[in-house]
C-alpha cells in the first residue's frame, strides 16, 4: 500500500499493480546494499520524489550520506511504517507501540540517536524526523546550559554581553 | 558515548529547539544560555512565529505567564494571570516572556477610586486574522475581575463583584459588568478561557464560578449545586473542551 493521498495515492496504487510490489535498493556510504519494498522507501521523501520523477529504480539509489548502521535502522522504522496498514484503532496503537519502544531504544545510545535524526532529516522522513528530534529536545528540558553543552558537544562561546544578558534575564525569570 | 559533530547538528538544531515544551519557559531561557546559535536562533522573530505556530496545533492560545513578584515561579496557564505589580495593588503587570516585554497598566479598580477586597485577571491574546506569531509586543487584552466595598457600606452587605475587559490597542478598559452575589469574590487562581469566547474565573475558595463574556462584556455568576455549607474545602470543577475557537475580539 502506498503513502500519499487522493490522486496522488490512487496513481501509485496503480502504478503498483501494473509493476508489482517493486523492491528498490538503497545503498549506505559504506556500499551495503538494502532491498526494501517500494511503500517502506516511500517513507522517504527524498526518495519518493526521485521514483516519482521516474527515477533510476534500478540501478538503486546510493545515500553518502549514511552509513550501514544507521540505514538499517531508518529502514526498521520505514518497513514499520511502510509496509503496515493503520486504519483500524488496533494497528494504529500497534504502530504507536512500535514508535514508543524504537525511540527508547535509540534514547539509550544517543550519538546513534543524532545519527537517525541527521539521516531522517536528510531523508525527508517526517514521522522519523518529529518522533527524534521529540526525543531529543525532551532530554533537554531537565538540563543546565553546562549539561547541555556537554550532551551536544557544544562549545562555550558566549561573549561577556551575552552573559551580562543572562544574567539579566535570571533576576527576571 | 561520542558527542556529534556541531556542524551536523546545526541543521536539525531548530528543529529540536522548536520541540521544546511551551509550558516551561525556563527551558527556552536554559537553552538560550547554551551558545550563540543557539541563543540567536530562539531570539529570531522568524523562529518565535514557528515555535508559536508549532505548539498552537497542539496547546490552547497563551499570552503571557504569572509573574508573582514574590515567588520565582513563572507558572503558564491557559489564560495567564496579570500580576499586580510590585509598586502596589493599583497596578497590573502583564510579561510577555518571549519577548521579555513588561507592560503596567493601571487597573480599573484604582481609576474608579474602588476599595477592592480580592481581584483576579487574565491576559488575552487577541486574535482575529493575524496570529501575532511572531509580532513581539502585539495587541493582548486583560479581563479584570475585581469585588469590592461600597463608600457607606457595611461589611455584611454584598458587595458588588464587576468586570472589566481592557484593550492594548485602544489603551482603555470597558465599562464595568456588575453581579450582586453572596459568593462572587473571584479567587486568586488562574482562570479558564474556554472555547466559547469566555474567561471563567472561581469564586472564593473554588464555591462557584463567574463567567466573562467576551463578546457581550457581561459577567455572571454560575453558581454550584448545593452541597453541604459546612464544607468549607471548596469544591472542583472541571472545564471539558468542547470545540477550539479563536478569541471574538479584535
Amino acid at each position: 500500500m502506498a503513502t500519499g493521498s487522493g490522486a496522488a495515492a490512487a496513481a501509485a496504487d496503480a502504478e503498483e499493480k501494473e509493476s508489482g510490489s517493486r523492491m528498490i535498493t538503497l545503498t549506505s556510504n559504506e556500499g551495503k546494499a538494502f532491498v526494501v519494498t517500494e511503500a517502506s522507501a516511500r517513507q522517504s521523501a527524498t526518495i519518493r520524489s526521485m521514483v516519482d520523477d521516474g527515477g533510476c529504480v534500478d540501478k538503486g539509489f546510493p545515500l553518502p550520506n549514511v552509513d550501514s548502521k544507521t540505514l538499517a535502522r531508518v529502514i526498521q522504522y520505514c518497513d514499520e511504517h511502510g509496509n503496515k496498514e493503520a486504519h483500524t484503532v488496533d494497528e494504529r496503537a500497534a504502530l504507536a507501540k512500535f514508535d514508543k519502544d524504537f525511540i527508547a531504544e535509540l534514547d539509550a545510545d544517543k550519538a546513534f540517536l543524532y545519527d537517525v535524526t541527521m539521516a531522517a532529516n536528510y531523508l525527508h522522513i517526517q514521522g522519523l524526523f518529529a518522533l527524534t528530534t521529540q526525543c531529543i529536545a525532551d532530554t533537554i528540558k531537565g538540563k543546565t546550559p553546562e549539561e547541555i553543552r556537554t550532551a551536544f558537544g557544544i562549545e562555550y562561546d558566549l561573549t561577556a554581553q551575552d552573559e551580562e544578558e543572562i544574567k539579566e534575564e535570571d533576576t527576571h525569570a | 558515548m561520542a558527542a556529534p559533530a556541531p556542524e551536523l547538528m546545526d541543521d536539525v538544531v531548530e528543529e529540536i529547539l522548536l520541540r521544546l515544551p511551551l509550558d516551561d519557559p525556563s527551558c527556552a531561557a536554559r537553552a538560550s544560555a547554551v551558545c550563540k546559535h543557539w541563543r540567536h536562533l530562539l531570539a529570531d522573530a522568524g523562529f518565535l512565529r514557528r515555535y508559536r505556530a508549532f505548539h498552537r496545533r497542539r496547546a490552547p492560545p497563551r499570552l503571557g505567564f504569572i509573574y508573582d513578584a514574590g515567588s520565582p515561579l513563572a507558572r503558564p496557564w491557559t489564560a495567564a494571570t496579570a500580576a499586580p505589580s510590585d509598586s502596589g495593588d493599583d497596578e497590573l503587570t502583564v510579561w510577555d516572556p518571549m519577548s521579555g516585554d513588561v507592560q503596567r497598566l493601571r487597573s480599573p479598580a484604582d481609576t474608579l477610586a474602588l476599595r477592592t477586597n480580592i481581584e483576579a485577571s487574565a491576559v488575552l491574546r487577541a486574535v482575529s486574522g493575524c496570529d501575532h506569531g511572531g509580532c513581539h509586543g502585539g495587541p493582548f487584552a486583560v479581563a479584570f475581575v475585581a469585588n469590592y466595598v461600597m463608600e457607606g457600606e457595611e461589611e455584611e452587605i454584598t458587595s458588588p463583584t464587576s468586570a472589566w475587559l481592557y484593550s492594548s490597542e485602544t489603551g482603555t478598559w470597558s465599562a464595568p459588568s456588575t453581579v450582586h452575589h453572596h459568593n462572587a469574590e473571584p479567587f486568586p487562581k488562574p482562570s479558564v478561557l474556554a472555547g466559547d469566547g469566555a474567561v471563567y474565573f472561581l469564586t472564593w475558595h473554588g464555591r462557584n464560578i463567574l463567567r466573562y463574556d467576551l463578546r457581550k462584556l457581561d459577567l455572571t455568576v454560575i453558581a454550584s449545586p448545593e452541597i453541604d455549607d459546612d464544607d468549607d474545602d471548596g469544591h472542583i470543577f472541571f472545564f471539558l473542551r468542547q470545540r477550539a475557537e479563536t478569541l471574538p475580539f479584535q
